[in-house]
């Protein structure tokens, strides 16, 4: 975000993403006007389309969104709503991408169409939850775990540790599942499927950028094989993931450890309570929506780029509304 | 009435009434060097009589200044033998147009009554009125710009110290930008230290100051090479441009300027009489060296401290994962091991878990904030980390550094400080949980008390199973809207400001001190019963 400019702030992706295909910059954009609408049901759009990859956004428009924000962040039941819309809509996005892949596989187009169409319309709304991570009230729950813990650099330790992932950051989960492929080889499963399956499950995650216009090295399953050959005759991935596993363990005993430090200082003052329960289960959401709306969007990418050579279309050119008008999405 | 005088600067001889800084630079201007033409508002002008000279400034302007003006402080006191007044008075850029100018002379005249400045003169013992004029020039449009501190002797620099960046200088000397860092000793000049400069500020023509941010403009290289800049933002008519790619790891001056630059000074000295001089200076995209400043150095160039932010200081980002730990920097790629080292990396991928499973000390990322993958990796694997230290890329492989997760900073050190580990003193106290481990703990604690949460039906109740491996176990419920569990054989007791507390009838007597611990052990929070 740029700063403020004759009453207006600017969203540019065209500088922060500049390698990004059309359709990249439109989820970016198209996601960040909406985010009202998604998650406070707020109808006022965040901001106007300048041209693609640039939002312009009114500054009172801004101050009054967010400060609406902060105020539903603040509410417990509020919260853990919005964490359950996001996974739903996360499982419809994931829904709707096993449909498309499956059509593909059948060269079903009116199939695999309908369902792309309902994916971009279910990954947008993913999009939006994940695109005001930066708009997040960080600095007034940093004020109120001070006040609550009695020391800012507890609050800090406190609100970073509240910050991890309810399920595996998708880096770990990529290398978990790279592990287990391995150590499962080692047991006598056949390489090949052992490469199809880190290739359908983690192939758009490997490599530099998006799948968006190529694919990821990954996404070859004879690449996939090449890379677990060499892990499972020369790692020891069985200690590897024995070594990630306690790793995760100790992190979530952490962040679990610091919510109750939390809750025991506020123990006696209702407000402060609901306050953070409010912000702990936020930043477990914020943080899951990282780790999670990477996952699907690099899916997401792969799957219309394939869509794209399906349809002979230009992958670097189709926008959402193309996408949108192909199933029920708009 | 004789009108107000408007003295041209190279007319601007009398110190008494110009200010030094006008006066130093028409001493230069009659030695020949290259100093941009303009104007001095004379000391002791009355409020009355600006709009009358806004007016004549402007008529000179036409067909000048096309960014505009800048209005700069010529304090009587300024840029003397023993203080500067460097970074004291106000200088403002401005349109061509009257009334932003006129307000522009107002503001930098009414510096001189800062109490910064007024504190200052009062601590250097200069205790008359702070005489103040203002010098008007066109606004250069640098390709880049810096200041220079030489020691003369003989005709030539033996020391000298140049820093310089793209565009106008003002973030340079404010200490906000590390500026390209060029020094030497007789005839030996040492190693270039690059800089560090993502925006790059500029005077606009007024097209391009009506551009929002986003839009992209053309601007012209040190080596007169044009590309498109994106506009960050403009204010004061001075745009606000994000260095453009391909620039970033180019050097901003050439050998060629430097000695440019050392030949002026070598010459500016003479004109001023001078030893030890400091210079602003500036080129254009003509090429031209333009000097915007002269004073003398007022102190020894080795005591001089430099402008911008450097190694010794350390690098401060957003704290990312807490706690504290120091290494050698390494970098994925250079096979050296990561075990115990701080990693400086840029946004991990997959493929970078592996590594940080070695166990690295600490993370330093140059992108990225709290919730970034990189951040939450590692999170999720306890790595002390901070991230976005843009300056990381300048931090060398293998120099020891410490990285402070929970003040977001890192330093170099000496050595490798011995790691403490705050064990918890837990005799007497409750241990507050959210669940009851697989193994007991035996860390001398009097009791273990359940947290009960009414939203994840938390915890599991205790059982004399329970109670009899992990001790008295208790539960404590904080919300006043939650109904008491019934419990066989445990008692409720209220406490006076934290809740109700769910205590074995043969518990015997609740403990005093309520703490909660974090996996090592380390008290994270502790309070009374009652408090």
């Amino acid at each position: 975000m740029e700063p403020v400019w004759n009453g207006m702030l600017t969203c540019d992706y065209e500088r922060s993403r500049p390698a990004s295909t059309l359709l990249e910059w439109d989820l970016y954009t198209t996601s960040l006007i909406a985010w009202p609408r998604v998650l406070l049901e707020d109808p006022t759009p965040y901001g106007r389309l300048r041209r693609p990859g640039i939002v312009d956004i009114d500054e009172p428009v801004h101050l009054r969104l967010v400060a609406a924000l902060e105020k539903f962040l603040s509410d417990p039941d509020r919260v853990r709503d919005l964490a359950d819309r996001t996974a739903l809509h996360r499982e419809q996005t994931a829904s709707a991408l096993d449909q498309a892949e499956q059509a593909l596989s059948d060269r079903d187009v009116k199939a695999a169409d309908e369902a792309i169409g309902r994916g971009t319309a279910a990954f947008l709304k993913v999009m939006s939850a994940h695109i005001v991570n930066w708009l997040l009230p960080e600095q007034q729950w940093e004020d109120l775990l001070s006040q609550v813990l009695s020391s800012r650099a507890r609050a800090r330790d406190c609100t970073l540790a509240l910050a991890t992932p309810n399920r595996t950051g998708h880096l770990l989960q990529a290398h978990r599942l790279l592990l287990e492929a391995a150590a499962s080889i080692r047991d006598g499963r056949p390489l090949a499927l052992a490469a199809a399956d880190v290739s359908a499950r983690a192939g758009t995650l490997y490599g530099a950028g998006s799948p968006a216009a190529a694919a990821m090295p990954l996404e070859d399953p004879d690449r996939a094989a090449d890379l677990l050959r060499t892990l499972s005759s020369s790692a020891d991935p069985e200690s590897e993931l024995a070594s990630l596993t306690g790793s995760l363990d100790r992190s979530a005993a952490v962040r679990e450890a610091w919510e109750t430090a939390a809750l025991l200082a506020a123990g006696g003052r209702p407000g402060q309570l609901a306050a953070v329960r409010a912000l702990s289960t936020a930043l477990a959401w914020a943080a899951d929506s990282e780790e999670r709306r990477k996952e699907l969007r690099h899916r997401y990418l792969s799957l219309v780029r394939r869509w794209c050579t399906a349809r002979e279309h230009d992958a670097t050119r189709v926008t959402t509304p193309d996408l949108l008008a192909l199933g029920d999405g708009r | 009435m004789t009108p107000t005088p408007l003295l041209p600067l190279d007319q601007a001889h009398n110190a008494a009434r110009v200010g030094g800084k006008a006066a130093a630079l028409a001493r230069l201007l009659r030695q020949g060097l290259p100093v941009p033409e303009g104007l001095v508002v004379p000391v002791g002008t009355p409020e009355s009589a600006v709009p009358i000279l806004v007016d004549r400034i402007l008529a000179w302007a036409e067909g000048r200044a096309p960014y505009g003006l800048i209005a700069r402080s010529s304090a009587v006191a300024e840029d003397g033998a023993a203080v500067s007044f460097a970074g004291m008075y106000a200088s403002r850029f401005t349109p061509a147009h009257s009334g932003p100018l006129h307000a522009a002379i107002t503001e930098v005249r009414s510096s001189a009554l800062q109490p910064t400045a007024q504190a200052y003169a009062r601590a250097h013992g200069i205790t008359a009125a702070l005489g103040m004029a203002v010098v008007i020039q066109p606004a250069l449009r640098p390709t880049a710009s810096g200041v220079l501190a030489a020691e003369v002797l003989a005709g030539r620099c033996v020391r000298w110290r140049i820093e310089a960046v793209r565009g106008l200088a003002e973030p340079l000397v404010s200490g906000t930008q590390t500026g390209e860092v060029h020094s030497g000793l007789r005839h030996t000049a040492h190693p270039v230290q690059p800089a560090e400069q993502r925006i790059i500020l500029m005077p606009g023509a007024p097209d391009e100051l009506r551009l929002p941010p986003g839009e992209w403009t053309t601007i012209t290289g040190v080596n007169q090479d044009e590309t498109l800049a994106k506009i960050k933002t403009s204010q004061e008519g001075v745009l606000h441009l994000h260095t453009p790619t391909p620039w970033a790891a180019d050097p901003v001056l050439s050998e060629e300027h430097r000695l440019a630059l050392l030949d002026s000074a070598v010459v500016a000295a003479a004109a001023l009489s001078l030893e030890r001089i400091d210079l602003e200076w500036a080129f254009t995209a003509d090429g031209t060296l333009h000097l915007v400043q002269a004073r003398p150095l007022t102190r020894p160039l080795h005591e001089a401290r430099a402008t911008g932010r450097h190694c010794e200081d350390g690098w401060t980002g957003i704290p990312a994962v807490a706690g504290t730990a120091a290494g050698p920097a390494v970098r994925i790629g250079e096979g050296t091991a990561l075990t115990g080292a701080v990693l400086i990396c840029g946004a991990l991928g997959p493929e970078a878990a592996g590594a940080l499973l070695e166990q690295p000390a600490a993370v330093v990322s140059t992108t990225g904030g709290p919730l970034s993958h990189t951040a939450i990796i590692a999170r999720e694997l306890g790595i002390p980390c901070v991230t976005n230290v843009k300056a990381a890329t300048a931090i060398p492989s293998a120099r020891l550094i410490e990285v402070n997760g929970t003040e977001g900073t890192v330093r170099p050190v000496a050595g490798i400080p011995e790691q403490r580990t705050e064990r918890a003193r837990l005799d007497g106290a409750a241990v507050v949980l959210q669940r009851l481990p697989a193994t007991a703990a035996h860390d001398g604690r009097a009791a273990t008390l359940l947290l009960h949460s009414p939203a994840e039906h938390h915890p599991v109740l205790p059982t004399l199973t329970a109670s009899a491996e992990h001790g008295t176990v208790g539960v404590l419920i904080v919300d006043e809207d939650v109904a008491t569990p019934e419990l066989p054989g445990f008692q409720v007791i209220r406490l006076k400001s934290l809740g109700r507390l769910l205590w074995p009838v043969d518990g015997g007597d609740v403990p005093e001190t309520l703490v909660t611990v974090d996996p090592n052990g380390r008290v994270l929070h502790s309070r009374g019963l009652h408090d």
